[in-house]
């Protein structure tokens, strides 16, 4: 029982490995890809899970064209898509935090470039005083992420996507301090 | 004469001309200060004020049982004028539906309509300001790790028995059916604990951002001590430095959330 | 209950190559309140539409989610299969599985896990989905085009003979556009004027067309079908319908040596002017800059030589406000400023020059009379150099792209030379000769074969002014790999083409995307090629990436019959994506008002039988409302909800996500 649990270990290390080696020569030559790679093997590492909420016509359109690029970013975001930033509500932010993600991207169209004309103006100084609020009450702010991402910015948001994992790895597993966590205190 | 004898000869007279029904100000019941409903001129005596009264009595202003007794003469401090300014620039108080008896800081300012309240405001109390132990207070707790932060406030929120006291006192909160009340979907939960605590106390404090005039009531009427005024005074000089507006001086100005400039801080969003 | 049914699709082997799609449909056949799981190669194809709309009627389905592509790709494919199966379109959703999954990640378990989680949020969100019903808004049959150039002529041509009425609005004194300033056409080489100014006559003498020139866009209000758009016809100081362009008034004009932008600036004109004698309309204005009377106050020659009392130097800008159903961009192209090429003189020497300032000596209408005279001393070149891809095909110091019609032109320009100057040499410098087109590379043969133009493969690394005057460019002949050293007269650079300056702006005030370098984005790179992401908002021409002549007309031409299509009924369907008002719940604080981008929503009175008013709410005008959902998060009691994205659904999205 115990030689076949080492065995399986063993393997897997063989094909962390092999998996690193092969992704150190990928073309998209990320470094965050190089990371994933590693960590799927390794059970012990932490694996974040990310809520994005974005925009339908800018930033859900730049992941869209990630990935008619075939750009290669961490599997670890899950999208929810708004016709526009300025329908982002401070309690989609809070729920999703609630629900145990390790963190938050909200995201949409450049200032000027906004589908609905000023939607995205108004999400962001409801951002500007939410994320305030936020901190103080003790969210940490490695784990809110905002962003402008276009629909010409597939590159962007592949970048966006692997750096947040790669933050948030770090920064390790939010369930402990995370305030607005359901049955943190029981 | 004494302010207080003033404000007691202007309430029973307002009430005696009709310009008034009911004058709203506070009575002494021994060391505690409750609000106080005359409608006779002859009961304006009772009326007192003092550092006591902390309660922000515009709120009655928006209770439909209040607005059966008929038009109301609220005394009102400086910070319950800026809420009473706020009402205005909300559409919830229009030009005649009420009258104000003034009471300044170490001055009483008389009988006041509706629309001499914002002049006055930016006359005399421009510069109203939180305390410096508060400020000082959000300072210590901004520099502090997120860890710690969380850890006061898990305290704090944990104590919250959702009695919703702080809703009731503040004139702010005159939605007739709270976010927290709105079951389909259930976005705050209403179990007071846990996260349902946090979530209520954030949004609360959310809602009232560019809009709180630091009057204090909801601090005051918690019946477990959440220092709520940090958060709602956070927000309030948020509001102040990024956007250049401090709520309950105009009666036409636009709200802080539901505005915009093309300048408006963004170096957050990368 | 919720019946809900899944069809997956492989989309050939797009998704299946990287996600387990049969182990997807098995997860989503548990999944709560799906009662119907089945994947398929192609589900966009017939018999997977076929699928769904059996399953739909078979399996009772209240309720469909299609993990296939984007739904920015199929949705609309789907939504209309399953409204012919009976089912309200609104009733599905789409799980992004290539896209946002398969295409972007490699480890075939991770994004199977993935994609389950995306059919899983979709199939909780679909349960909470209401039966939405599409909006009819009337549409204002009359278009507008922006812009005078070919595009926008032959846009406006094409729209008008289809019998609706269109507003040409162009920015200069007259239409025409750069067009009008060349001197013949690739790869025909007839004569650009003689083909174009028939159209502009058209253009001006149609009784569908409104000709404002001498105007531009201020600002747009509305939608699809019904745009406001405010049009500023800048102040002329002649009052057109008196002037009858005898040209009296520009004869007498003190003020004569303003550069002529029409001739690139080599030729003169005056204060008061028209562009080029064969201008649309052929009225003059005057350059406020310029003038005299109006920067001075003295002088009023003009109004002293004009007979028809036309001149009115009190003229002012005026706003005029114009409803339009529909607008086909059209604003065209600049060349890029190659003055950031210190190597190639920065701009500084005067026969150094650009492609129209080339076009301009090539023409018989040009300065020269159409004899090729260097800029500097007017004298005949002997030898002309043509440097290709200036600015272009650079990311560092000009533009990534390539501008798609250099080659072309440049090898117009070799041809037109050698046919002026017989003994003349023409050296072009060129990076790779892209000709495809109709004729293209036949006619760049023929200009190296039967003209004897000199192509040389390279870059040039430097030009310098010799003391007698001669340019000596310094290159490279790649392909027999020596330097080369060439003493011209003349230097034409190819520059890049770059979008209008200002056009972005406009892009703004319609809500048109663009990219980069400003070119506007269309709708779909292939599929869509000319609509953009603002309903009823149409591209023409160079405004949406480099073109030609023939290009440019196709695609104004498709944007017309795009205008007319949309134009064919009286009503429009919208998007039933609006937003709602809990009249219960509203308390008034009218903060949704403020926020509206719209303006979309108003104050009501709710009043009792004999009409006394009970209370005031804000409404929605279901016209004008686009669906933002901006008021729906401003609302602090959550009395506002947007259909397609009601607080049920996304609330049940999050939740499912733990």
């Amino acid at each position: 029982m115990l030689k076949q649990q080492f065995a399986r270990r063993f393997l897997s290390i063989c094909a962390a490995g092999l998996r690193t080696r092969r992704a150190d020569w990928d073309r998209t030559g990320l470094m965050a890809e190089t990371e994933t790679k590693k960590v799927e093997a390794t059970p012990a590492v932490f694996e974040p899970k990310i809520v994005a909420f974005v925009c339908n016509w800018c930033t859900y359109a730049g992941a869209d064209l990630a990935g008619t690029s075939r750009l290669q970013y961490a599997p670890n975001v899950r999208i929810v898509k708004l016709p526009c930033t300025g329908r982002i509500d401070p309690l989609f932010i809070l729920k999703a935090f609630e629900g145990g993600a390790d963190a938050v991207l909200v995201s949409g169209c450049h200032p000027g470039d906004c589908h609905y004309t000023s939607g995205n103006y108004h999400a962001r100084r409801r951002w500007a005083i939410f994320r305030r609020l936020l901190e103080f009450t003790g969210i940490d702010m490695r784990r809110v992420f905002f962003s402008w991402v276009s629909a010409a910015e597939g590159a962007k948001f592949a970048d966006l996507i692997n750096r947040i994992t790669a933050d948030v790895r770090a920064a390790g597993p939010f369930e402990r301090t995370n305030p607005a966590r359901r049955r943190l205190w029981k | 004469m004494e302010m207080i004898d003033a404000l007691r000869a202007d309430a029973a007279k307002v009430l005696a001309d009709g310009r008034a029904k009911v004058v709203i100000g506070y009575q002494a019941r021994g060391d505690h200060r409750a609000p106080l409903f005359v409608t006779t001129a002859d009961r304006a005596a009772s009326l007192v004020y003092d550092d006591a009264c902390k309660q922000n009595l515009a709120v009655y202003l928006r209770k439909p049982e209040v607005k059966l007794l008929g038009k109301a003469a609220v005394v009102a401090s400086p910070a319950a004028m800026r809420s009473l300014v706020l009402l205005m620039s909300e559409s919830q108080l229009t030009g005649d539906d009420a009258l104000v008896l003034a009471v300044g800081v170490g001055e009483y300012h008389g009988v006041l309509e509706l629309a001499q309240v914002a002049p006055l405001l930016k006359e005399k109390y421009a510069a109203l300001a939180p305390s410096p132990e508060l400020l000082r207070e959000i300072e210590k707790l901004a520099a502090k790790t997120p860890e710690e932060r969380a850890a006061f406030w898990a305290k704090q929120f944990a104590k919250c028995t959702r009695c919703y006291a702080c809703r009731a006192a503040c004139p702010g909160c005159y939605c007739t059916r709270c976010i927290v009340e709105k079951n389909v979907p259930q976005w705050i939960s209403t179990a007071a604990a846990g996260h349902g605590n946090y979530a209520w106390n954030v949004i609360r404090a959310f809602h009232l951002a560019g809009r709180c005039t630091g009057c204090g009531a909801c601090e005051a009427a918690c019946p477990q001590g959440i220092p709520l005024m940090l958060l709602n005074v956070l927000l309030g000089q948020e509001v102040e430095k990024e956007f250049e507006t401090k709520a309950g001086y105009d009666p036409e100005a636009k709200p802080v959330i539901g505005s915009w400039n093309p300048e408006d801080e963004e170096d957050f969003i990368k | 209950m919720a019946r809900v049914g899944v069809f997956l699709c492989h989309c050939g082997e797009n998704i299946g190559r990287t996600v387990d799609c049969a182990a997807v449909t098995a997860a989503a056949a548990k999944m709560p309140g799906v009662v119907h799981a089945v994947d398929y190669k192609y589900m966009c194809s017939d018999p997977g539409q076929q699928m769904i709309k059996q399953a739909i009627v078979e399996k009772k389905l209240t309720g469909v989610v299609v993990g296939a592509c984007s739904p920015r790709m199929h949705e609309p494919t789907f939504r209309r299969a399953a409204a012919e199966a009976g089912l309200n379109p609104f009733l599905l959703e789409m799980s992004n599985l290539r896209e946002h999954c398969s295409w972007v990640h490699e480890d075939r378990a991770k994004a199977t896990e993935k994609a389950v989680d995306l059919v899983r949020v979709m199939v909780e969100k679909v349960k909470h989905n209401r039966k939405l019903h599409s909006i009819r808004v009337p549409i204002e049959p009359t278009a507008m085009v922006v812009g005078g150039g070919i595009a926008g002529i032959q846009a406006a041509l094409d729209i008008a003979n289809g019998g609706k009425k269109v507003i040409l609005v162009e920015k200069s004194p007259s239409i025409g556009g750069h067009m009008a300033r060349l001197s013949e056409t690739f790869p025909t080489l007839d004569c650009s004027q003689c083909i174009l100014t028939p159209r502009m006559v058209e253009v001006a003498s149609h009784p569908n067309i409104t000709l404002m020139a001498y105007s531009e866009v201020e600002s747009v209000e509305g939608f699809v079908g019904n745009f406001d758009v405010t049009v500023r016809k800048k102040a002329r100081y002649v009052d057109w319908s008196k002037c009858t362009g005898c040209g009296d008034c520009w004869a007498k004009c003190p003020v004569k040596k303003i550069p002529s932008e029409f001739d690139a600036g080599l030729g003169k004109r005056t204060a008061i002017y028209r562009p080029f004698p064969q201008a649309v309309p052929n009225k003059p204005v005057i350059d406020q800059e310029h003038c005299i009377m109006l920067t001075k106050g003295k002088c009023g020659a003009c109004a002293k030589a004009c007979q028809r009392g036309a001149i009115n130097y009190k003229d002012q800008d005026e706003l005029v406000k114009i409803k339009v159903g529909a607008v086909v961009l059209a604003t065209g192209f600049d060349l890029w400023d190659h003055s950031a090429y210190g190597e190639y003189g920065g701009g500084r020497w005067a026969d150094v020059i650009d492609g129209f300032q080339f076009e301009r000596l090539a023409s018989a209408s040009g300065p020269t009379d159409g004899e090729i005279r260097r800029p500097s001393d007017g004298r005949i070149p002997q030898t002309v150099v043509f440097i290709q891809c200036c600015g272009s095909r650079d990311d560092k110091m000009g533009k990534a792209y390539c501008s798609k019609i250099c080659c072309m032109y440049t090898a117009k320009h070799a041809m037109l030379y050698k046919h002026k100057v017989h003994e003349g040499r023409a050296v072009i410098f060129y990076m790779d000769i892209r000709a495809g087109g109709k004729g293209y590379e036949e006619f760049v043969r023929r200009a190296i074969e039967a003209d004897g133009a000199e192509y040389v493969r390279g870059r040039v690394s430097r030009i310098y002014r010799r003391a007698d005057g001669k340019l000596i460019v310094k290159g490279a002949d790649t392909l027999a790999g020596r330097p080369m050293t060439v003493e011209a007269d003349l230097v034409v650079l190819a520059d890049a083409i770059v979008p209008r300056t200002g056009s972005e702006r406009l892009a703004q005030m319609f809500g048109v995307g663009y990219d980069t370098d400003g070119f506007y984005s269309e709708a779909h790179p292939k599929l869509r090629p000319v609509e953009t992401s603002a309903a009823g908002v149409f591209l023409a021409g160079a405004c949406q990436a480099p073109k030609d002549i023939p290009d440019a007309v196709s695609q104004a031409s498709a944007a017309a019959s795009k205008v007319l299509g949309l134009f064919s009924k009286p009503e429009l369907e919208r998007e039933p994506i609006i937003a709602r008002v809990n009249e219960n719940t509203c308390v008034h604080c009218r903060a949704c008002i403020a926020a509206c981008p719209y303006g979309a929503i108003e104050d009501f009175e709710i009043k009792d039988r004999k009409g006394n008013v009970v209370k005031r709410v804000a409404r929605v005008n279901e016209g004008l409302c686009q669906g933002c959902g901006t008021c729906v998060a401003i609302c602090r009691s959550n009395s506002i909800d947007l259909d397609g994205f009601t607080d049920e659904q996304v609330f049940s999205e999050i939740v499912t996500l733990e």
